[in-house]
């Protein structure tokens, strides 16, 4: 489980690489986290290598959603793999995120370039 | 008797402690068996969440009290995946519990029930019964 940070302007993005599961949800969420309390109002969470996720996965998602919700900012998600966007679409996660098959789509819609 | 043997479901086993370490091994057999046995990728990752779901769960519910042991067995007869997990903490239902609104607007969604939810639409079928143990029986058709 690996997770880079990135900015692009004032687009903060994040690339989780692995496995999201209970042993390694924690370690996201701390990420996670850290973007959000850096003040970001809009975030981009690439999810291209990661090849799967469960239920504690889906978890740190929501809560994130939610916190960027309440502060009125922008949360995009991009390059879901088949097993992650068939966990979301499952759980009925798919209407509650914007997703973009792409980083540079994700970040062109946060009005941001690669 | 050879036909007979070849014949057999192909059964593999393991104990592990309802913990984050047992977990890992457990995860680790589960793996194992799906690349031993030329499980499609679409089923191994269906079943690896399935069998992560469930035993978070009873790691999470059971262990608090005392050390719970985990026994699990995968099977594939060639049509068939079933992985059996048993343990011996108090009795627990987790197809009891109650599913989650998976339609609701985000500010009325909670995490909750999630995972058990998942594995109902992972798995072809999923049962719980209670002989001195909980035993969970997840069966997907391959």
């Amino acid at each position: 489980m690996t997770i880079e940070e990135s900015q692009h302007g004032s687009v903060a993005a994040l690339t989780v690489a692995g496995r999201i599961d209970t042993t390694t949800a924690p370690h996201v969420e701390q990420s996670l986290g850290r973007a959000f309390d850096s003040g970001t109002h809009d975030l981009v969470v690439d999810l291209g290598r990661v090849d799967y996720i469960s239920s504690a996965g889906l978890r740190v998602f929501l809560v994130l959603a939610k916190r960027m919700r309440e502060r009125q900012g922008r949360l995009v998600l991009c390059s879901l793999t088949e097993p992650v966007r068939q966990v979301f679409d499952l759980a009925g996660f798919l209407p509650l995120f914007a997703v973009e098959p792409s980083r540079a789509a994700a970040l062109a819609r946060l009005g941001a370039t690669v | 008797m050879i036909r007979a043997c070849l014949q057999m479901a192909d059964i593999r086993a393991i104990r592990i402690p309802a913990t984050a370490a047992g977990l890992l091994q457990g995860r680790e057999a589960l793996e194992r068996f799906c690349a031993e046995e030329g499980l499609k990728p679409d089923d191994r990752w269906r079943l690896q969440v399935a069998f992560d779901e469930i035993v978070s769960n009873i790691a999470r519910h059971a262990a608090r009290q005392r050390q719970v042991d985990i026994h699990a067995a995968f099977r594939h007869d060639g049509a068939t995946v079933q992985v059996d997990i048993e343990d011996d903490g108090p009795p627990f239902d987790p197809l009891a519990q109650r599913a989650p609104n998976i339609t609701a607007p985000l500010q009325e969604r909670v995490p909750g029930g999630l995972g058990i939810m998942l594995v109902r639409q992972l798995m072809d079928r999923v049962e719980y019964r209670r002989e001195g143990r909980n035993i969970v029986r997840l069966t997907r058709h391959v």
